[in-house]
């Protein structure tokens, strides 16, 4: 390690990507160091030494695990709770020793809540400050240009709401999870169930109860029929389609007689209007935002979407993403940009299409105090051919579309009147497609032209149809749309959302793209709605949120709002605890049906009627698959992985028709797709399983 | 005595559990609907048309076959 001038200040940096970053746009190639980074600009030498996110963790302050309910906490090294960690102590002790010689601190975490939450714990719980005072170093992207800049403008911090607000949730979610998720697994074990991880959360609450109430919805649909007559009219010796203006006719004699009126008979034009209208760009992009259409367009899930935006983060292509904004103010340099864009072979046309369009990007209606709208640097990606490639591209096209010029269509009508009845005729044309042609929101496909008609016209209806129709049931909700009614019903934040419904899955309350909940999800919400209704309850959780943002924006107390939610949390407990046998009853059945349905891989291909399930030998301990009809003579079997988390994909192998599975091995990384017949054929064209995405399974 | 669906714990007078009670009254609501669409409608002819369809609902269906087996 290099040697540790005398005086210096300390950069603490969230993340080592960041800590790098930070070096060679401050020192550019006089950086020393590898971990720690060591470097002078101008007369001041800095160090920077970088976390790895959270150091601390909030852990009971009572290790025995029988007293509860658990709301005794304090912060504890990460190491401490995640055994594995190995990253954890030095780099805390590091930050102790440099702070005690350091002339300045100075927090480059992200300016967010939880950035703010990991440098003020550093500087609480590492670096051992009684009042934590700190310079603040704010900035959006991680370009050398906005890194020298917020150096230069650093921000004395004596108060610390952010950081308030972050430990404040931090507690929240944790003794609501710790104690809501015991008593869950206990009434399970007191109802003679087997140990099972349950879980429930005040974010979770609510999101579950909204897919019930869909799926009871779904389940006890009665489809009405109804009726809609589509004529077929002939104007000029050309046909064109009209439907009848009532598009629901409810009654089947009605319907039919509006065939019987019409066919074959004259008609009269009523009404022909041609209208033209602009639609402007969407605005730039805010996390939620990004996260739909990136569903919408590239089938990512919120939680893919994040983690990727993240990287591109990283990597400065684009600028932080975990923002609500949809505003690029001035500040931020849209001609280096657009001339860095246009300097990209993929971007270079539009760049120049963009000449004679807005000078300043459209706004958005959401702001945000701490970050601007996700925007493209300028930074060229190395590679553009992965996901992170896709996603960049998209943000880039809707940054670009932002300037580009309104898109302007027509909407030509016609009403026909024939008898009683009237058929309406529309259709919509592009007069000039302005920024779709960058960034195509609609994908909707331009209906038929029709002839150029004027009131009193005469046409003939040549044939009319009637179709009987049945009301649909609602859809389910996607990841998409289960995370657009957390946003409008404001249950979690922006940066928590996508991981309440990645947990929601895990748990196996919900399955599949479009969200199903499964016998334990209805169990859960069932037991909760009969025992503690309140932990369901929107109005609760979306009242605790909006006064943790008052405590971000130093308006309350954080004490305050910690004691109304306790106080909550207990009264939820009580009831669930006086009725832990009838919750467990509720739940035990639907608990172990999931847990089997979890460790069954896919039907048996050797003898047809059994399944292929996980087992663990009692002699070895070692895990493996066999056959359900193992004693009735199939002997079907084949070792698995010892290491990681196994999900079935539910879906066979093309070349062998043994199940298909995930192994999850690292955290955060792409899991392996792999047969799990060993002497499948795909096997011996490819050494070792192929990463998702990498090719077929089989 | 249980559901006589699915065998949970009956949770109304109709003695069905608390989801198949639901789709019972959905079923009794969506009836009048039915008979006002065509003129008129047999209960047992209705029971059949809701089953079949692809739109009901999974209790829905359950229901209606319940309903129309009881029925004869």
């Amino acid at each position: 390690m290099p040697e540790i001038p005398k005086e210096y200040d300390l950069i603490v940096a969230e993340k080592p990507d960041i800590a790098k970053r930070i070096a060679a746009a401050i020192g550019g190639n006089q950086v020393e160091g590898n971990a720690t980074y060591i470097l002078c600009r101008g007369k001041t030498n800095y160090v920077i030494m970088s976390a790895v996110g959270h150091l601390f963790s909030l852990a009971p302050a009572y290790p025995k695990r029988d007293i509860h309910p658990v709301l005794d906490l304090h912060w504890v090294p990460l190491s401490h709770v995640e055994r594995k960690r190995k990253d954890i102590d030095w780099r805390i002790s590091a930050f102790k020793s440099l702070s005690k010689h350091a002339s300045k601190l100075i927090i480059a975490c992200d300016y967010d809540l939880e950035g703010d939450t990991i440098g003020y714990n550093i500087l609480k719980h590492a670096c051992g400050a009684k009042k934590v005072k700190a310079f603040r170093a704010k900035f959006s992207t991680l370009t050398n240009d906005e890194l020298v800049k917020s150096f230069s403008e650093l921000k004395w911090q004596e108060e610390w709401p952010m950081a308030e607000a972050g430990r404040t949730r931090h507690f929240l979610d944790f003794v609501w999870g710790v104690n809501l998720s015991r008593v869950l697994t206990d009434s399970l074990l007191e109802a003679g169930g087997r140990y099972t991880t349950l879980s429930i959360g005040r974010v979770q609450g609510p999101a579950l109860n909204y897919i019930h109430e869909r799926e009871s919805e779904i389940r006890t649909h009665v489809p009405v029929p109804y009726w809609r007559a589509k004529a077929s009219i002939n104007a000029n010796g050309g046909l064109f389609p009209a439907d009848c203006t009532n598009n629901r006719i409810e009654i089947e004699a009605e319907a039919k007689s509006v065939k019987q009126e019409v066919e074959g008979k004259k008609g009269v034009v009523v009404e022909a209007t041609k209208q033209p209208f602009s639609t402007s760009p969407p605005p730039p992009f805010n996390l939620g935002d990004l996260q739909h259409e990136a569903y919408r367009i590239l089938g990512l899930t919120p939680s893919q979407t994040l983690s990727i935006a993240e990287k591109l983060y990283l990597q400065a292509a684009i600028s932080y993403p975990r923002t609500s904004s949809q505003q690029i103010p001035s500040t931020v340099n849209y001609e280096r940009i657009l001339d860095a864009l246009s300097r990209q072979d993929s971007f270079k046309s539009i760049v120049a299409s963009l000449m004679g369009g807005r000078i300043s990007p459209i706004q958005g209606q959401k702001s945000d105090p701490a970050h601007p709208a996700i925007y493209p640097t300028g930074e060229p990606l190395r590679d553009t051919d992965t996901r992170e490639g896709r996603l960049y591209d998209l943000i880039v096209r809707r940054f670009l579309s932002a300037f580009a010029k309104s898109m302007v269509k027509e909407r030509h009508s016609l009403k026909i009147a024939c008898g009683k009845c009237e058929f309406r005729a529309s259709a919509t044309s592009t007069i000039s497609p302005g920024w779709s042609t960058i960034y195509d929101l609609n994908n909707d496909r331009e209906a038929q032209r029709l002839p150029s008609l004027k009131v009193m016209d005469i046409v003939t209806f040549v044939s009319v149809d009637v179709v009987q129709s049945f009301d649909a049931p609602p859809s389910r909700y996607n990841q998409s749309t289960l995370l657009e009614r957390m946003e409008r019903d404001e249950i979690g934040t922006k940066a928590t959302r996508a991981e309440v419904i990645s947990t929601l899955l895990d748990r196996g309350y919900i399955s599949g793209n479009s969200l199903e909940l499964s016998g334990l999800g209805f169990a859960i919400v069932e037991a909760a709605s009969k025992y503690s209704p309140s932990i369901l309850s929107i109005e609760m959780t979306k009242s605790i949120e909006r006064k943790l943002e008052s405590v971000e924006a130093a308006t309350l107390d954080s004490d305050a709002v910690t004691l109304e939610a306790v106080d909550q949390l207990l009264t939820c407990l009580s009831l669930f605890e006086d009725n832990l046998v009838s919750v467990g009853n509720e739940i035990r059945l639907a608990a172990t049906q999931t847990a089997k349905a979890k460790e069954t891989l896919g039907g048996c291909p050797v003898c047809h009627e059994g399944q292929l399930v996980l087992i663990r030998s009692r002699k070895s301990g070692k895990r493996f698959v066999g056959c359900s009809n193992y004693p009735n003579a199939c002997k079907a079997s084949a070792p698995l992985p010892q290491r990681g988390t196994i999900r079935s994909t539910k879906y066979p192998c093309r070349t062998c028709g043994w199940p298909v599975v995930l192994v999850f091995t690292t955290y955060g990384r792409r899991p392996w797709q792999l047969c799990v017949n060993t002497d499948c054929p795909s096997k011996k064209r490819t050494l070792g399983p192929k990463p998702i995405g990498g090719g077929s399974s089989g | 005595m249980k559901c006589p669906v699915c065998e949970k714990e009956p949770v109304e007078t109709s003695g069905l559990c608390r989801h198949h009670e639901l789709a019972r009254i959905s079923i009794l609501a969506a009836y009048q609907k039915w008979i006002i669409a065509y003129g008129s409608m047999d209960w047992i002819n209705y029971l059949h048309k809701i089953e079949k369809l692809e739109e009901s609902g999974e209790w829905t269906k359950e229901v209606a076959r319940h309903l129309a087996l009881e029925q004869g």
